[in-house]
């Protein structure tokens, strides 16, 4: 085990080193924020080249990513252009919310996903199996962003519920989280469904019925237990997409998390923020895809990381 | 380390091992998104020269309901909705066609080797996609599309971007399997060049969920190019792209206004859901492994 952490650590500094290399000379490809945002600004040649000069954006790309990288060490992340503040600790400012709102998504999730994939495993074919079928589908291919103004429409405006902008109230994060959730939740309860079906034709489970177990043991102990892995990774590659759609979902509720940074920083290239959120980004994915490899190993003991 | 791609494509539409649910469950959901496809992509090619201008405003006539003078409804500045939603579909189908062949043709270059070379070519290529996977997706695209200004060809080259591995996947997989197999040995026995070999004869093997992939992608790419455009950082203003039709109508939505927001978000949903439908009725069509699990 020790070795397999070692090795999964290795790599994963190796992703970071070149996700943040690529994300670096992909965001100086086409010239600099200093001169376009100056020029715009109305100020001359001289002007514009000694701000370059004090930011140090006269330097060569790899000269700049030498300084940008060895920074990186000490906690020196680059400096916000639109803030002015040091690029890190805006965006930790923001992370909390994302987190929070990635958090209550997934609750969500799991609550919509498992009863449906259930309810539609217990007899494939059925009623059940085809109303989850043809909602998941449905859901499966609404953006985030159309389903966010329906929900504003219908529980906002219409019976006017629940909040429909920022973090002020408690129950702001409701309608962003639920709008979060049911892109996976739709994937989570097909894979649980599809799983649990395929798991009940296997002879160990026929063996269970014919040794007389009660029907609700041989589903928790042989089937659910076996069809928990596949789903499991859905959930992690799931997981990996809250914090993606989250930019989204965080755009349509004005919620002051990473997303909405991500785009405002974007629009008005502020380099350093996308660098430090792609980064940190690509760090939550990372852990992410390690708890899930961690989980088989608890689920099916004959997985062992060597 | 353990291979979990291969279940994590193993989504269902329906799927049923009854034989009555079998016939209503897939019988009908691929054609019927096929020909719907076929009829959306009529509208969006054919549309635009039937209908009137995208353009023309009157503003008197601003925020009119649907069902009245504007089939559709018009928008906060008097356009009507109609003949830009259409326009909106043509950009969208156009661009993420154009995304997914690009997807395709960098994906299965990079897969086909991958598989049909093996050994450390494949071990770096493979990486190369886990490093990618560490960005998510619309992440990705935002930035490629920021860097490069949009247009037409650069968001399809940053749906593309975002895209190729999945085709490399399923390529590297399917010529894996294929490559242990009698037919290639045959071949490569009989003195066939390895290029001769991929083209002649492991690409038509795997082109059965090539193509379904493909369908899913374009989805995909779809929904992805209406994010950008919702997101503000799509094709620039005049043209008409159905996320920032969406995103200038929710402005509205709080006067209880629907229709500028919801109906563009109503045409990119049917779209993506014709895609899905298609590619999820390919995949239990073409793939063996996944009809013995019925």
């Amino acid at each position: 085990m020790g070795r397999y952490i070692a090795r999964k650590l290795g790599w994963a500094v190796l992703t970071l080193v070149v996700v943040v290399l690529l994300t670096f000379v992909l965001l100086r490809l086409t010239g600099d924020p200093i001169s376009e945002g100056m020029a715009a600004g109305g100020a001359s040649p001289e002007e514009i080249a000694q701000a370059r000069q004090a930011l140090g954006y006269d330097r060569p790309i790899p000269v700049q990513f030498v300084d940008y990288f060895t920074g990186l060490f000490v906690g020196d992340f680059g400096t916000s252009l639109q803030y002015g503040g040091p690029a890190l600790t805006i965006v930790l400012q923001r992370l909390p919310m994302t987190l929070y709102l990635a958090a209550v998504s997934l609750v969500m999730t799991l609550a919509l996903a498992i009863p449906a994939g259930l309810m539609a495993a217990r007899r494939p074919g059925g009623w059940a199996d085809r109303i989850v079928s043809a909602v998941s589908g449905v859901m499966l291919s609404v953006p985030s962003f159309v389903l966010g103004a329906a929900l504003i429409l219908v529980f906002g405006v219409s019976l006017r519920l629940l909040p429909i902008s920022g973090a002020g109230q408690p129950a702001a994060v409701i309608l962003p989280a639920l709008t979060l959730a049911v892109y996976p939740a739709a994937r989570l309860a097909r894979i649980i469904r599809a799983s649990m079906v395929e798991v009940a034709t296997m002879d160990f489970v026929r063996l269970g019925r014919a040794k007389g177990l009660p029907e609700g043991t041989v589903q928790r102990r042989f089937v659910f237990r076996n069809a928990l892995l596949p789903v499991v990774t859905v959930l992690g590659i799931q997981m990996t997409f809250l914090i993606g759609g989250a930019v989204v979902v965080e755009a349509v509720f004005a919620w002051p998390g990473l997303g909405g940074l991500t785009t405002s920083a974007l629009s008005s290239s502020d380099f350093d923020v996308v660098q430090t959120i792609v980064l940190i980004v690509a760090i939550g994915v990372i852990l992410i895809n390690f708890l899930t490899d961690v989980a088989y190993s608890l689920i099916d003991p004959r997985i062992r990381y060597s | 380390m353990i291979d979990i791609t291969t279940t994590t494509s193993a989504t269902t539409f329906g799927g049923a091992p009854t034989r009555r649910a079998r016939r209503f469950g897939r019988g009908w959901t691929g054609p019927l998104a096929g020909a719907a496809i076929v009829l959306l992509a009529l509208i969006a090619f054919i549309g635009p020269n039937l209908l009137g201008s995208t353009s023309a405003q009157q503003i008197a006539d601003a925020y009119s309901a649907p069902g009245g003078q504007y089939l559709l409804g018009s928008d906060e500045l008097g356009r009507d909705i109609l003949p830009r939603v259409v326009e909106g579909l043509r950009y969208s189908l156009s661009v993420a066609t154009a995304g997914m062949v690009l997807a395709a043709l960098l994906g299965l270059t990079v897969g086909l080797i991958a598989g049909y070379v093996g050994g450390r070519t494949d071990e770096v290529l493979m990486r190369i996609i886990d490093i990618q996977m560490a960005v998510p997706q619309v992440l990705l695209v935002l930035v490629i599309v920021t860097v490069l200004r949009p247009t037409f060809w650069t968001i399809a080259i940053a749906l593309a971007l975002s895209a190729w591995y999945v085709f490399a996947r399923v390529a590297r997989a399917q010529v894996l399997s294929l490559r242990e197999n009698d037919m290639v040995a045959g071949h490569i026995a009989s003195g066939l060049t390895s290029g001769r070999i991929v083209v002649r004869h492991v690409l038509p093997n795997i082109s059965g969920p090539l193509i379904a992939i493909a369908t899913l992608e374009i989805g995909h790419l779809i929904l992805a190019e209406a994010t950008l455009g919702y997101l503000g950082l799509g094709i620039a203003a005049p043209a008409p792209s159905l996320g920032s039709m969406v995103a200038q109508g929710q402005v509205a939505l709080t006067a209880g206004l629907w229709w500028p927001a919801l109906i563009p978000g109503i045409a990119i949903t049917i779209l993506i859901l014709t895609f899905n439908g298609l590619g999820d009725w390919m995949q239990h069509t073409f793939d063996p492994r996944q009809r013995r699990a019925r």
